[in-house]
């Protein structure tokens, strides 16, 4: 496998992808992994950093995010996702995090509530959600992974960015 | 508050190339590389173990052992460290008083180690470590790992130690793994069908 920094390009891809996800349904069938389907959108606040080589960057902070044009001429112009926050909703559950290009990770979950008041099913019921949420994400990669090698992704990706 | 209870986390992913057969060979395990509290007049500085995850005072029972299919413990580290615009004024004093008591104009090289020593095992003395637990979490079933902080200097001593408690390897693992399936040297940005990348 190529090195984690060697792929970082898939990172930034990946997130782009959340993006133009988020702007449109938002929902990912994952019913193939037995997993149902998630609804994901980038909330509050997105960091785009130029990859035409003028050091540009720039984070926008808004609770909407994908109506903002800015945020697609940004886009249009090179500057693309480095990191996001991110809202996932899977059976009813609400997670938040931070999600990062590169290299690809995510941190700073906020994990759903599910009600538990004894400790010990609390704890459970936690360490079941973060192990949750990392299945899903591999399971959301792998879709994204999937759709970037269709022949019409990149003309698709174009047309939804209107360039 | 143990995070496994309240607030935001942060993990760092591993699977374990195997688990232990049974909770008392884990107990066992934790028992052997368990969280040993640091002594003021210890020569050590820190001091890294297993402690129990809800209760961090905890290294000998680890009655929070097992939740479900997961085996949850905590890793502790306790560290003493002084900066240098701590220890200046200590030192200084000390240095002072050393050449006043002693009728020396200079302080030879090594005299001046042994100074510095005792004004830090002084400082040990009079404060406490600073402590931190990062909580683990076990999947017996998948044997993936959840080490509950993605610091780097954190991950690379828990590694170290978690090898070593449970005589196994730990292998990270990251949301794209599936490409070792598709083969990653085969993929290749699009990027450069879109935007003239310089």
């Amino acid at each position: 496998m190529k090195n984690i920094n060697d792929i970082g390009f898939l990172g930034t891809e990946f997130l782009l992808w959340l993006y133009w996800q988020s702007c449109e349904e938002g929902t990912i069938s994952l019913e193939d992994q037995g997993l149902g389907e998630v609804h994901i959108s980038i909330e509050e606040s997105i960091t785009l950093v130029s990859i035409t080589g003028d050091g540009y960057s720039e984070t926008v902070k808004s609770q909407e995010i994908t109506e903002l044009k800015t945020v697609r001429e940004s886009i249009k112009a090179g500057r693309l996702p480095d990191s996001a926050k991110i809202k996932l909703i899977s059976n009813e559950l609400d997670y938040q995090f931070q999600i990062k290009a590169n290299p690809l990770k995510i941190s700073a979950v906020k994990l759903p509530l599910t009600g538990e008041k004894e400790e010990v099913q609390v704890i459970s019921s936690r360490i079941e959600a973060v192990s949750k949420l990392e299945l899903i994400m591999k399971a959301v990669f792998d879709v994204f992974l999937i759709e970037r090698e269709k022949k019409s992704f990149a003309n698709d990706l174009k047309k939804f960015l209107d360039m | 508050m143990t995070k496994l209870l309240k607030g935001s986390v942060s993990t760092t992913l591993f699977k374990s190339n195997k688990v232990p057969k049974t909770i008392g060979d884990a107990r066992e395990c934790l028992e052997r590389f368990a969280f040993k509290k640091l002594d003021p007049a210890d020569v050590r500085d820190e001091s890294s173990g297993w402690v129990d995850a809800v209760l961090c005072f905890d290294s000998e029972n680890f009655s929070s052992l097992m939740h479900d299919r997961f085996f949850v413990f905590a890793m502790r580290t306790d560290k003493y460290s002084f900066s240098a615009s701590q220890l200046r004024p200590y030192l200084e004093e000390a240095e002072f008083v050393f050449k006043k008591e002693n009728n020396l104009e200079y302080i030879a090289a090594q005299q001046k180690k042994e100074i510095k020593e005792q004004v830090i095992r002084k400082l040990k003395s009079n404060s406490y470590p600073r402590t931190t637990v990062v909580e683990v979490a076990w999947d017996m079933e998948s044997r993936n790992v959840h080490f509950f902080t993605q610091s780097g200097a954190m991950v690379a001593n828990f590694t170290d130690m978690f090898e070593k408690t449970f005589e196994t390897t730990l292998e990270n693992a990251y949301i794209f793994d599936s490409l070792k399936k598709m083969g990653a040297d085969k993929v290749e940005p699009v990027f450069g069908k879109i935007w003239s990348i310089k």
